[in-house]
């Protein structure tokens, strides 16, 4: 009966496990790991993309995806950088709500149109990047107004600015995730959307809410990415899907969807973060690094869906 | 006298995209000179043969209801394979990325298959894990082969007057279009793509089946690849990236459905050559390179638009 409950608590929590003995290694083979720096620094990593991972999350359990956030991201970053002449706060305002833009269009032709997702975002993926390129003149551009890089680069009691932003994030969209009417709705709609329809969910309105919420959230990223430096480029996001979408599935949040949390997500991304970290530390080569991440995202999906043919069978 | 009509309809509507490819083929030859130059349309060819041989490949995952996000990285790792042996020896250079493309078209169909899982996350995550490899063979670095030999054949030569890969691309079109149309293998494809399970309980392997198309499409880049490797006679760890949405666009504009179960390589060949011509003209009239990917992701959302609306017709 104990032995249940300790194996039933092992398999609740086994990545805030696998991310303690993954610290712990660390710790003992590194001095510089459990410094304040170094963990400042992996939670000011894994916060920009972290934002993104709270939209994925939203998605994933609604039963959607979105391939786009990578460019979207990045079309935030370059808005913000153009705008700058217009003041700081308009140029954030453009960033996040040109974020917003590209969600609401991811929405309304995923919901209106009906069509797969996955097939839309790949092409809002390839259609924004080419914005974004423009945008740049296919160049790395640069701010013209010193102050900008104030909003990530002030810290509070060293905390910086990102990392308490995404910190606000994930409170914020977990209660409306696990306490509103609307948090319910989409784990009604991600368990049976017909019968989400039936009890009268606005499923179409709830699904673009998510659409909407993920792209603002890419917005937000990629203003506070182009304030680290005050420069974007077409570049920028190259890798964030595959990492975003590993760091979902990593957490627990099953493509099935219906099922989730935010805090699951986080859990997630703060175990890449401290692989990313880790590969780091270790001085592992990045190309090495990046087919780390492609077969980790394999790995976890087939995990994934190994899970979901075993509770088809029971 | 209505009945005609009907059928005029239905082939117009079948044959839209070669419609619009004569328009814009006939339009564009009369508006652009340097369109209808020789040196032009050879260049045009050098694009279409590499991305036409991929398509075809693509076609086939794509009719068993699949999806390869990795043929551009792949593309990649194999330019850099067959350099890597041609600098020992030429037959090696040849065939060794054929080798290794079964191998990397079985890895990615078994997991695709044997899982179960959505075939556009295994190979986005393939297509980071591939260039990942690509890369750390050279270090990130260009290389180049032994020049002046007959590796240079299928990428320089020319054979009546046309030049090699032409033919290559036209082989393996019609070899394709054969194995789809008139073979069981094809006809069990098309069943794949249209119902897996209904296929499954028919007794077709369709496991078996799709990791087959797996293999095809890389077996298809690794040709590619070597066009583009005999003709530069270098390669780099960067050369396929962003092929993967050249491919789809064109497979999707050429009217291949997404969902599976349809399509032929005839249809993808027109996408190709439609693909290739508008950004051929975006080039000869100095459009920045960034609008090409910006009419790329429009060709593939109306594209998707326009194919679930005729088949919601087709339903009703």
């Amino acid at each position: 009966m104990k032995f249940e409950k300790i194996k039933n608590f092992l398999n609740e929590q086994k990545i805030l496990l696998i991310i303690l003995v993954i610290g712990i290694f660390l710790a003992f083979n590194s001095d510089y790991f459990l410094t304040f720096t170094n963990i400042v620094n992996i939670f000011q990593t894994i916060s920009f993309e972290g934002m993104i991972v709270i939209g994925m999350a939203l998605l994933i359990i609604i039963g959607e995806i979105d391939l786009s956030v990578g460019s979207v991201m990045a079309f935030g970053a370059a808005l913000s950088i153009i705008f700058q002449p217009y003041g700081i706060f308009t140029a954030i305002i453009a960033g996040i709500s040109g974020g917003a833009l590209v969600g609401l269009i991811n929405g309304l032709i995923t919901t209106k149109l009906k069509l797969p997702s996955i097939a839309v975002t790949l092409g809002t993926m390839v259609f924004i990047s080419g914005i974004v390129y423009l945008l740049t003149r296919e160049h790395t551009i640069k701010g013209t107004n010193e102050n900008f890089v104030s909003i990530s680069q002030t810290e509070i009691y060293h905390i910086p600015m990102p990392v308490i932003v995404f910190t606000v994030l994930l409170i914020i969209f977990e209660i409306i995730l696990q306490r509103t009417i609307l948090g319910r709705h989409i784990f009604a709609i991600g368990g049976n959307a017909t019968a989400s329809r039936f009890f009268g969910i606005k499923v179409d309105a709830v699904r673009i809410f998510c659409f909407v919420i993920t792209g603002f959230l890419g917005g937000v990223a990629g203003v506070m990415l182009a304030g680290k430096l005050n420069v974007a480029s077409g570049r920028i996001g190259n890798s964030t899907v595959v990492f975003v979408i590993t760091a979902v599935l990593l957490g627990g949040i099953s493509m099935e969807g219906g099922e989730g949390s935010i805090f699951k997500a986080f859990q997630g991304i703060l175990l890449l973060g401290i692989i990313n970290n880790a590969m780091v530390i270790l001085k592992i080569s990045s190309f090495i690094q990046e087919m780390i991440r492609g077969l980790l995202l394999i790995l976890i999906i087939v995990i994934d869906s190994i899970n979901i043919q075993k509770k088809k069978y029971l | 006298m209505e009945e005609k009509e009907n059928k005029l309809v239905s082939v117009l509507r079948d044959q839209s995209q070669l419609i619009i490819l004569i328009l814009l083929v006939t339009v564009f030859s009369i508006t652009t000179p340097s369109f209808r130059t020789t040196g032009n349309f050879l260049n045009l060819l050098k694009q279409v043969t590499v991305i036409g041989v991929i398509s075809c490949g693509m076609t086939m995952v794509v009719i068993s209801g699949c999806l390869d996000l990795s043929v551009g990285s792949v593309f990649s790792l194999l330019n850099l394979v067959s350099i890597t042996f041609q600098l020992r020896n030429n037959f090696l250079g040849v065939i060794m990325p054929l080798v290794i493309a079964v191998f990397i078209g079985f890895f990615n169909g078994f997991i695709v298959t044997k899982f179960k899982v959505n075939s556009i996350i295994v190979t986005l995550g393939s297509l980071s894990l591939f260039s990942g490899i690509a890369q750390l063979i050279t270090n990130g670095a260009i290389i180049s082969g032994v020049t002046g030999t007959w590796y240079g054949f299928i990428g320089r030569d020319k054979l009546f007057g046309i030049p090699v890969h032409v033919y290559i691309l036209f082989i393996v079109a019609i070899v394709y279009q054969i194995i789809l149309s008139k073979t069981t293998f094809g006809r069990k494809i098309k069943y794949v793509g249209t119902n897996d399970t209904a296929a499954e309980i028919a007794g077709i392997r369709t496991n078996w089946m799709r990791t087959m198309a797996f293999i095809i499409s890389s077996v298809s880049v690794a040709i590619a690849a070597l066009i583009y490797s005999s003709r530069m006679t270098t390669a780099s760890p960067v050369a396929g990236a962003g092929y993967e949405f050249d491919a789809i666009t064109a497979v999707v504009i050429g009217g291949t459905s997404l969902a599976g179960g349809k399509g032929s390589i005839f249809k993808t060949i027109i996408g190709v050559l439609l693909l290739a011509i508008i950004i051929n003209i975006l080039t000869l009239y100095n459009v920045m390179y960034s609008f090409q990917n910006i009419v790329k992701g429009i060709l593939i959302i109306v594209a998707i638009i326009v194919d679930i609306r005729v088949r919601r017709r087709v339903e009703v």
